[in-house]
């Protein structure tokens, strides 16, 4: 307990990354305003404060969207993997855009008036379940609890209080603030002929998004288990069961070098089998810092390298290098007539799986 | 104590990142090396490149701000005959000895009865700012001391306050408050700027039926029940909502003016 962790660590790419963060949203409302003045008729003129409350509800739709849309995309491509780096602070920055948003919208339309402005929200529509009367204000409002809530438990600390699958799973909820604010369009300009264009926009873009997770999805699912074990859970047969007690890997020398190939036990995570030169090893494919895909990792300096944050673990025992005390599980391998094949149990994190060499033998 | 961190350094006893084995991996703690950078830098400026083609394609969408002005710290005094009902009205003759009515509202999301009821039918002078749209007119009364007077003896004739009746009309539109149609919002109509525009109506400020498509001709009705008097709560389901509605049709010195029934309301 006595290690030099320090609360954040920025580095120059952290400080780029969020610098980027900052262009794209200035850049965005730049060209949001300028545009939309360029489309003004004669004479007409859109009020400052509206401007900036449109331009920032539009920017952090787009974050947003964008936040999401990163982690598909860095499973489709490599090339999006960068983006997935301190995408919590994407996440954050969103936040801080919508609480822009709100603040001007609680001020403008729901301020000047002889009442306080959060009362204002609640009570100045009538209650009906008319669909044009549906407060979609407290859509956006819901939206933006969620989002306050996910950037405050944002940071390692609250991460290792909750557990990684706690975190996790509340940090999911990004999917229902999505939902919201999705509503919040929904029951606002969509339902107004004139504004149906700019719903479109948003609608299509969801759509989208929805897409490029399902067929991410799918794609994983195909790829852990061949077309007939992807059949069986398209047909909702999730327990379907196979009978192996160990699982085939393949041949050794077909696992580059540095790199690893991934196998899918029947239950559980997949499992990650590196080599590193002549060594072969197996260990969970699910990083404890935030469910990266070890095995799309590299071994960098003797260590396995989680390709979204950079975490590492030694390959022998899942340790992390000192002084850091992080453990993975790893498994048991065995090497029969020049195939390979891992032991689907995972062994306690941390302890050091027996080695098996390409060349023969092992430890 | 042990603080934690949100990403992992290079470890203290490692030598320098042997980069080439790492291949396209990316590794957020260490030096991408110059090519990589670079790289990054091209990604990102293709993202800025995306995010500015989005908000170029939303930012004209859906609007119809209309022509309205305001300008709040424009203040200027207007002298004139106060007319009460149906909202509180400031009727004068300009320099070309036109008639001029503008509705009175108050600098903030309130109407101004209760504090001109005394003034009814009198002559009185009134500071504000002027808020104007299409050639309809309200002022922003700004409520500080002395901001209306009365001015000498002069009252209005019982005649000044009827409206001259134009027909039936069939319309279709929406019903807005006065101060956000004519300039204090832009825009200041649609579903988005519905609980503004509740909020409006039910501090007391005058309500508009605004016939026509949104982003279209539009016409502007000072909008009163049956019996010429305004609207009770019973109306405020129908405000920014696309309604029809059948009314009669009025003209009261330059303002149209519409009378209907909340029961002749239907949303469309």
């Amino acid at each position: 307990m006595a290690h030099g962790y320090v609360a954040i660590q920025w580095n120059r790419l952290k400080v780029w990354y969020d610098l980027g963060i900052l262009v794209l949203a200035v850049v965005f409302i730049a060209l949001f305003v300028a545009a939309q003045n360029l489309s003004l008729g004669p004479g007409e003129s859109v009020h400052p404060v509206q401007t900036a409350l449109r331009a920032t509800g539009a920017c952090a739709f787009f974050l947003l969207t964008l936040t999401l849309a990163i982690g598909p995309l860095a499973r489709l491509a490599r090339f999006f993997a960068p983006l997935l780096y301190n995408r919590r602070h994407l996440g954050v920055a969103t936040c801080l855009t919508a609480l822009v948003h709100a603040g001007l919208v609680m001020v403008w339309y729901f301020g000047f008036a002889k009442l306080n402005p959060a009362l204002a929200l609640l009570i100045s529509r009538p209650l009906s379940l008319q669909a044009t009367n549906l407060p979609f204000e407290l859509a956006g409002l819901a939206a933006l609890s969620i989002l306050v809530l996910l950037a405050a438990t944002s940071h390692d600390y609250w991460q290792r209080v909750l557990t990684p699958l706690r975190w996790k799973r509340l940090h999911m909820a990004v999917y229902a603030a999505y939902g919201l604010v999705v509503a919040h369009v929904a029951f606002g300009p969509l339902l107004t002929p004139s504004q149906s264009l700019f719903s479109a926009v948003v609608l299509s873009s969801a759509g989208a998004l929805a897409v490029l997770h399902l067929f991410t999805g799918l794609r994983e699912v195909w790829r852990d288990w061949g077309s007939e074990r992807a059949e069986h859970f398209l047909a909702g047969e999730s327990r379907w069961k196979g009978s192996e007690a160990w699982l085939e890997v393949g041949r050794p020398q077909d696992i580059p070098d540095g790199r690893a190939v991934m196998v899918s036990p029947e239950y559980g995570e997949r499992i990650a089998v590196f080599r590193d030169g002549d060594a072969l090893y197996a260990v969970t494919n699910v990083c404890p810092h935030q469910n990266g895909p070890l095995g799309e990792g590299r071994i960098v300096d003797g260590c396995i390298t989680c390709p979204w944050h950079g975490w590492q673990f030694r390959p022998g025992d899942g340790v992390s290098p000192p002084p850091y005390e992080e453990k993975v599980a790893t498994y048991r391998l065995k090497l029969q007539d020049g195939t390979l094949y891992v032991r689907p149990e995972p062994m306690a994190p941390g302890s050091q799986a027996p080695v098996v060499l390409m060349s023969g033998g092992g430890t | 104590m042990k603080r934690w961190m949100t990403d992992r350094a290079p470890p203290p006893y490692a030598p320098p990142l042997n980069l080439g084995p790492r291949g396209d991996l990316f590794v957020g703690w260490a030096d991408p090396g110059v090519a990589t950078r670079r790289n990054l830098l091209l990604k990102g400026l293709g993202l800025a490149v995306a995010g500015g083609a989005a908000a170029a394609i939303a930012g004209p969408l859906g609007f119809a701000p209309g022509a309205g002005r305001w300008n709040p710290s424009a203040i200027k005094s207007w002298s004139g005959l106060l007319i009460l009902d149906p909202y509180p009205t400031l009727v004068w003759r300009d320099d070309s000895g036109a008639d001029q009515a503008a509705l009175l509202g108050c600098p903030d999301k309130c109407g101004v009865r209760a504090q001109v009821e005394q003034f009814a039918d009198r002559a009185v002078t009134i500071r504000g700012s002027l808020i104007e749209r299409s050639g309809l007119k309200m002022i922003a009364a700004t409520l500080e001391p002395g901001w209306i007077k009365p001015q000498g003896a002069e009252t209005a004739s019982p005649a000044a306050a009827v409206p001259t009746p134009l027909g039936t009309v069939n319309l279709q539109g929406e019903l807005m408050d006065a101060k956000c149609w004519l300039g204090a919002m832009r825009p200041g109509e649609g579903l988005t700027h519905r609980s503004c525009a509740i909020l409006c109506v039910r501090m007391g400020l005058p309500m508009l039926f605004v016939a026509g498509p949104p982003g279209g001709r539009r016409r502007a009705f000072v909008a009163v029940d049956q019996n010429g008097a305004p609207f009770d709560e019973s109306v405020l389901p129908f405000v920014a909502d696309p309604v029809r509605v059948s009314g009669q049709a009025l003209s009261w010195r330059g303002w149209p003016r519409l009378s209907f029934p909340v029961s002749a309301l239907s949303r469309l």
